[in-house]
């Protein structure tokens, strides 16, 4: 993983808790470190996901190498802030199609666009639900709140 | 092929484009399920998020429990010890249910072939299991057993039992249990389905996957396993005490409907073999089982990406602290989900019969895809 | 009662005769019904390490009748722009057809409701209305999985049909007639080890399972597949027709298992009281010298009854029933061990493999008898006494 080192001494490295290395890039940098590390083998995304931050948006992008040799194997998470409206970014799911509906997931959670994602639209909740993005930290639900019929004697 | 439907392993609506029988376009719709587990998580604190982690993968509930807990004991770090027994009855209540999940995606999809009986002999091992599971964790299908820093409780009285226990004892003791399924339920699922001259022409060559679109396709478990790929994440990043037993990893050579089918069965007897080391070890080493926690626990701050070995492929758990009691976030990356994801790339041109034969090998549980 | 039944003019006898027979058969298709629902759902419980219906009575045994009566009473839910005659009257052109097989079937000896002597093509025809029952319900349900349904149902009993037939035509070679009494004769005459079964036992093969099929059973039982078609042409019929359909499935079966059983089991042929008796009485006598007189009075009287016409019947009944449920019980056990089988492998099995094998079955059969007879006048060596039994037997 070195070869991340290497090629993009400006990143910002950290180690997460159980050794997996996290980088985090520019938004302009993310095509090409994701195409490096698909290079240098890591053609397997774990998951692709986002947090929120009360202020901006994460994106993680979570690459491992598949070598039946190898024991003890460290994915690499690849960190994009984003503002928290209107993200757009570049999809990856057209190098990793596993990560295809990962990204409609994050869009469906988080509100962040991918350009030249293939389906782009939302997945666990219906297609054209109108009340926002639900992970994000600031989500209130609006729909109507049905009225308690019978009143619970430990209801407050 | 509507939410209601026979053989979709739950709420799954398949949209299918058929030329005569033929499929031309396939793709899932999902989202039946959805009961909003990531967000609700939020707002608990750390021990009340693992029941919640039961009910993604209900049929393996306690693999699901051990990607969540042993997250959250790594954000601790140094600060919790978990007792060595508690770390070898993790490993021989998950290889337990490892092999009921197996039991059930064997079951079910037999069942989607047409052959009933296999699926009530899945049932009838089931139950046994499930009268074990009761008296070890008091609960039959969710557990709520695992702790940040141990379990709740010991093994009860005489579980374990003899390695001599025979078939009458299978559902009183675990040795009763893996005698019974060494010598009685594995060789008849041999001989009944994998053996049948029929059931093979229904899985053999249907729903290839190529090792190279395995790995594109972010499969795992024993999707990949099936398409020649040997990963095994209990061997390849090995976590909580796996290093310690001795089992091999089977694994298909074509990526066929029938290797999926292969593997498990196989699997299946390799989790007996680690159930067999762990009783071992456990009727000679008694023990605590909780280590000394906190009252409230609050992991310090820190990003922890835990990925283990689940029924149906690698589960992870992406838990992020911020030094309160409740997570600041967790991310369930399910197996079924990503898996999900390759049927419409292997379903076009096949019959609709092997749309279901497909769905069945690919072994998914809409709780873990919809969360 | 002679005189009422010959003063009635001829043509009126003949019809009310008929109407007799077919009630007794219909009556006859009913108590099928039961005996085949009963043990269909018993014998699957008890494969599958379950009890199956426990509480309607006598633990269950009395289930069908339960089902029947509920159905009489259940709604119709017909769906909307269905097409009305098509999806109205294809539950009762299968059930006729189910019943017409029933026909010729001889239960005893001189007990047939009608004795055709082109019995076997008879068969061969009716297994037309089936196919056009179900493609009538598939299509008049106006529901696209009852169309995959019904389409491949058509197509897997046409092909099965012809197959049906090839399997059947190297008994008729070997009884010489058409007629399904003559050939329970033939066996009745040949002994236990010449019914049709030993020579014919590929022809026999083929029957079985072009007749599951045929029957649309597991492992061929697409066109109702359970786990992809929800329930295939049926689905969208609910109370008494549903029960029209079910009523075909088991009449159907106990109709296809009678004609094996007549075919290749040898009918009603079997041991009778007389004959039992008789048999018996010899055991007896061969115990040793204090016995005889039981023994003897055993036999005699077993001698006298064998001529009696009515024990005959009863026994020759009970045998074909047994038969016949011995083949019943034979397609359930393959019903509930095997997994489906897919449409184009269906198809491929018919017509690749078991149209040759019946074929091949008729040429072996009809060789081996030729060069039989024609060594009929040579003096009788090892091989020639070999293809002289090969040929009687064949």
């Amino acid at each position: 993983m070195d070869f991340l080192n290497e090629k993009f001494p400006d990143a910002q490295f950290s180690n997460l808790v159980n050794g997996d290395m996290e980088v985090l890039v520019p938004k302009e940098r993310y095509e090409e470190v994701i195409r490096a590390c698909y290079d240098a083998g890591f053609k397997y995304c774990s998951v692709l996901s986002a947090i929120d931050w009360k202020d901006r948006l994460t994106l993680v992008a979570s690459l491992s190498r598949i070598n039946p040799e190898e024991v003890g194997t460290k994915s690499i998470h690849v960190k994009v802030d984003l503002p928290r409206q209107g993200a757009r970014i570049w999809s990856i799911s057209n190098l990793y199609p596993g990560a295809n509906w990962h990204e409609r997931e994050t869009y469906d959670m988080y509100g962040i666009r991918f350009d030249g994602h293939p389906n782009h639209r939302r997945i666990l909740l219906p297609d054209n639900w109108q009340g926002g993005h639900p992970l994000l930290k600031d989500f209130v639900d609006k729909r109507p709140k049905r009225p308690r019929l019978v009143r619970h004697r430990y209801a407050e | 092929m509507g939410p209601q439907h026979p053989s979709t392993h739950g709420v799954l609506r398949l949209m299918v484009k058929l030329d005569g029988e033929t499929v031309t376009w396939c793709e899932p719709d999902i989202g039946y399920l959805h009961r909003c587990f990531e967000k609700l998580s939020e707002f608990k604190t750390y021990p009340q998020v693992i029941p919640f982690t039961d009910r993604t993968d209900y049929l393996a509930a306690l693999l699901n429990e051990q990607a969540f807990v042993e997250a959250t004991e790594k954000l601790f770090g140094d600060a919790i010890v978990v007792p060595e027994r508690a770390l070898y009855i993790r490993v021989l209540v998950a290889e337990l249910q490892r092999i009921a999940s197996h039991l059930m995606a064997l079951g079910s999809n037999a069942l989607d072939l047409g052959a009933v009986t296999p699926f009530l002999y899945c049932w009838r091992d089931r139950e046994k299991m499930y009268s074990l599971f009761e008296r070890i964790t008091g609960g039959r299908l969710l557990y709520n057993y695992f702790r940040i820093g141990g379990l709740r409780n010991d093994l009860p009285e005489g579980i374990i039992g003899t390695p001599n226990d025979g078939e009458d004892k299978a559902d009183k003791t675990i040795w009763g249990f893996i005698n019974y399924f060494d010598s009685y339920v594995w060789p008849q699922w041999d001989a009944l389905v994998t053996g049948n001259r029929i059931f093979q022409w229904r899985t053999q060559g249907v729903g290839v996957l190529t090792p190279e679109n395995a790995v594109a396709y972010s499969t795992s478990g024993a999707v990949i396993r099936g398409s020649g790929i040997k990963w095994d994440l209990r061997k390849n990043l090995p976590y909580s005490i796996y290093d310690r037993f001795e089992f091999d990893i089977p694994v298909g050579k074509n990526g066929d409907c029938f290797d999926r089918w292969w593997v498990r069965q196989e699997e299946m007897r390799q989790s007996s073999r680690i159930v067999k080391q762990a009783l071992a070890w456990l009727s000679e080493n008694p023990g605590e089982v909780m280590g000394k926690v906190p009252r409230v626990l609050k992991p310090p701050k820190g990003e922890v990406y835990h990925r283990i070995e689940g029924a149906r492929g690698e589960v992870s758990c992406y838990v992020i602290s911020d030094g309160s009691p409740n997570p600041y976030k967790v991310k369930w990356r399910s197996p079924a989900f990503t898996h999900l994801q390759v049927v419409p790339h292997l379903t076009p041109g096949h019959k609709i019969a092997d749309v279901i034969a497909i769905l069945g090998s690919i072994d998914i549980v809409l709780g873990e895809v919809d969360r | 009662m002679a005189e009422l039944w010959n003063s009635i003019p001829p043509t009126i006898q003949v019809w009310l005769l008929g109407f007799g027979k077919g009630t007794l058969i219909l009556l006859w298709g009913l108590v099928n019904f039961f005996v085949a629902l009963m043990l269909e759902r018993k014998i699957s419980a008890w494969m599958q390490n379950r009890v199956g219906p426990w509480r309607a009575g006598l633990h269950g045994w009395i289930q069908p009748l339960a089902d029947l009566l509920k159905l009489f009473v259940k709604e119709y839910i017909e769906p909307r722009n269905v097409d009305k005659w098509l999806f109205v009257v294809a539950p009762f052109i299968a059930y006729l057809s189910a019943n017409l097989i029933w026909l010729i079937v001889p239960f005893a000896p001189g007990a047939v409701a009608t004795n055709m002597d082109i019995g076997i093509i008879f068969i061969a025809a009716i297994t037309g209305y089936d196919v056009i029952a179900i493609f009538m319900s598939g299509w008049g349900s106006n529901n696209k999985y009852s169309l995959l349904g019904a389409m491949r149902g058509a197509a897997q009993m046409i092909s099965y049909e012809v197959t049906l037939v090839m399997s059947i035509i190297g008994v008729v070679m070997m009884a010489g007639s058409l007629r399904l009494s003559d050939i329970v004769l033939a066996q009745q005459e040949r002994g236990l080890f010449g019914w049709f079964l030993f020579p014919q036992i590929i022809g026999f093969v083929v029957y079985l399972i072009a007749s599951l099929a045929e029957l649309n059973r597991a492992p061929f039982d697409l066109a109702e597949a359970e786990s992809e078609l929800v329930s295939g042409y049926h689905t969208e019929y609910s109370g008494f027709r549903w029960a029209v359909f079910a009523l075909t499935e088991y009449i159907h079966l106990a109709g296809w298992s009678a004609i094996a059983a007549t075919l290749f089991l040898g009918g009603w042929s079997g041991p009778t009281l007389g004959q039992i008796a008789s048999g018996l009485g010899n055991i007896i006598n061969g115990f040793g010298y204090f016995t005889n007189g039981v023994g003897t009075a055993v036999g005699d009287w077993g001698l006298m009854m064998m001529g009696s016409t009515v024990w005959n019947w009863i026994f020759g009944f009970m045998w074909f029933c047994l038969k016949t449920y011995l083949f019943v019980f034979l397609a359930m056990w393959i019903r509930w061990t095997l997994p489906r089988v897919r449409i184009d492998q269906l198809m491929d099995l018919g017509w690749k493999f078991l149209l040759p094998v019946s074929l091949g079955n008729i040429f072996l059969t009809s060789v081996l008898r030729y060069i039989a007879l024609a060594n009929d006048g040579l003096p009788l060596t090892i091989g020639t006494y070999t293809i002289r039994l090969l040929g009687w037997w064949l």
